[in-house]
């Protein structure tokens, strides 16, 4: 596999990982560019090319911690008080694309990697331990978390806005 | 099992479950059976994940990216290869690259005539035999100045703890290898014990030639208690040396327990 097949095949999944991952556009593009002249260099790396696109993700991912490592956030999950979602609300639940990525920024990166895995990859918890090289029980807990976080707040969005309101002061 | 953990258990695994059989998880699907409430939210929120994936995945893309990495891919390609991606620029631009790009080489040439000479501090052939005699033995805590990395992809499910041992020290006591306890059972019941080693390549007099786990580079030791087989590979920046005890069988076992976990 060379790296024009890799491109042809991985980039629009990889730059919407990326922008899932990062929240921004423009850190969306400067994350996949880097992310395909790593693994231009490291092209013998990839034995397997059905592991190519994993491979990819975990360069992304890798350069986005590095990236992210300068700021840091402080954002911590505070959802206690919301109600958890009925049955109804999940059911009926239309997700609204600019809703979604509010979400995702706000959750902190610990729980942000592994759901935006989960959903993106479909992969496994066990899968996803392996990824972001944490303990299952860790990511089982992560996992739920996030879950439930993005349950709440895209099924109430303006109860978890009043929440977060108050909470800032 | 109480509604709350089960929801919990089933949230986080979900039938996204790789197959394999787990207490819990057979915990929590014998509380479905028997509570209506848990099964119903669980089917809801199956409902709401496809949605999740859906909408997750529903990004849209710059109408150029495709041409800005394959130009960038092109750029890094040819001769006067460029280290970062820039899609477009002029003349007078490349120029201005070009005389930053000399006086980095000019201050970074006379910063390394100032340094001291880094020199590897591990001989690659003894690892082997530190690695076998410290299966066994009670290791320090990692003390040394590089983040040790696992290798890509699988290596969590076998690896016990995730706080590294040390290995190898320096004049200073400082660990010029990290030692992760890999210690699992696999799926014939049978308990693998062993140690991964990593070490940054440039501490390495003479570097691993593969560069994935490969079984043909297999060495083997006896020490008087067991028989051990290690394997060495180098990824990225790291050296790794993954040593089991119990010879070839039980590294043919672990390098398919791994590559399942990372297929
Ligand atoms: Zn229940």
């Amino acid at each position: 596999m060379d790296i024009v097949e890799l491109i042809d095949e991985h980039y629009s999944s990889i730059y919407r990982f990326a922008y899932r991952l990062s929240g921004s556009e423009a850190d969306a593009l400067d994350l996949t560019q880097s992310a395909f002249l790593t693994a231009q260099e490291k092209l013998h790396q990839l034995r397997i090319p059905a592991h190519a696109r994993s491979w990819l993700c975990t360069i992304v991912r890798n350069a986005f911690l590095k990236q992210i490592r300068s700021r840091s956030s402080e954002n911590v999950l505070s959802l206690e008080n919301t109600s958890e979602p009925k049955t109804e609300d999940l059911r009926n639940a239309n997700i609204d694309e600019e809703e979604l990525q509010n979400a995702l920024a706000g959750l902190p990166v610990e729980y942000r990697e592994p759901v935006v895995l989960y959903y993106f990859n479909e992969l496994s918890y066990r899968e996803i331990a392996a990824q972001l090289e944490v303990p299952l029980g860790t990511v089982m807990s992560r996992l739920s978390r996030g879950k439930d976080y993005l349950r709440r707040r895209l099924t109430h969005p303006a109860a978890v806005e009043a929440e977060n309101a108050a909470t800032a002061h | 099992m109480k509604c709350n953990e089960a929801l919990n258990i089933l949230d986080a695994t979900n039938d996204l479950f790789d197959g394999q059989s787990d207490e819990r998880w057979d915990q929590a699907m014998d509380h479905l059976e028997t509570c209506d409430n848990c099964a119903e939210m669980t089917a809801a929120r199956q409902v709401f994940d496809e949605q999740m994936a859906q909408a997750i995945t529903n990004v849209a893309i710059p109408a150029d990216l495709k041409q800005i990495l394959l130009d960038n891919a092109e750029a890094s390609h040819s001769p006067s290869h460029q280290p970062e991606p820039i899609p477009q620029k002029s003349r007078g631009r490349i120029w201005a690259a070009l005389v930053a790009v000399a006086v980095f080489a000019i201050v970074a040439l006379c910063t390394w005539a100032f340094l001291p000479e880094h020199r590897p501090g591990i001989a690659a052939a003894d690892i082997p035999q530190t690695a076998v005699a410290s299966v066994d033995a009670e290791l320090p805590q990692y003390n040394g100045q590089f983040q040790p990395v696992l290798p890509h992809l699988g290596w969590t499910q076998v690896i016990d703890e995730t706080e590294p041992k040390g290995l190898l020290a320096d004049d200073e006591g400082r660990h010029l290898a990290a030692a992760f306890v890999i210690q699992f059972a696999d799926r014939q019941g049978n308990n693998v014990r062993g140690l991964l080693v990593v070490t940054p390549a440039r501490e390495l007099d003479t570097l691993p030639k593969e560069s994935i786990p490969d079984s043909s580079q297999v060495q083997y030791f006896s020490s008087e208690a067991n028989d051990y087989a290690i394997v060495s590979w180098q990824e990225g920046e790291f050296a790794y040396f993954c040593v089991v005890e119990g010879g070839s069988f039980t590294l043919e076992r672990l390098h398919q327990q791994v590559e399942s976990w990372s297929a």
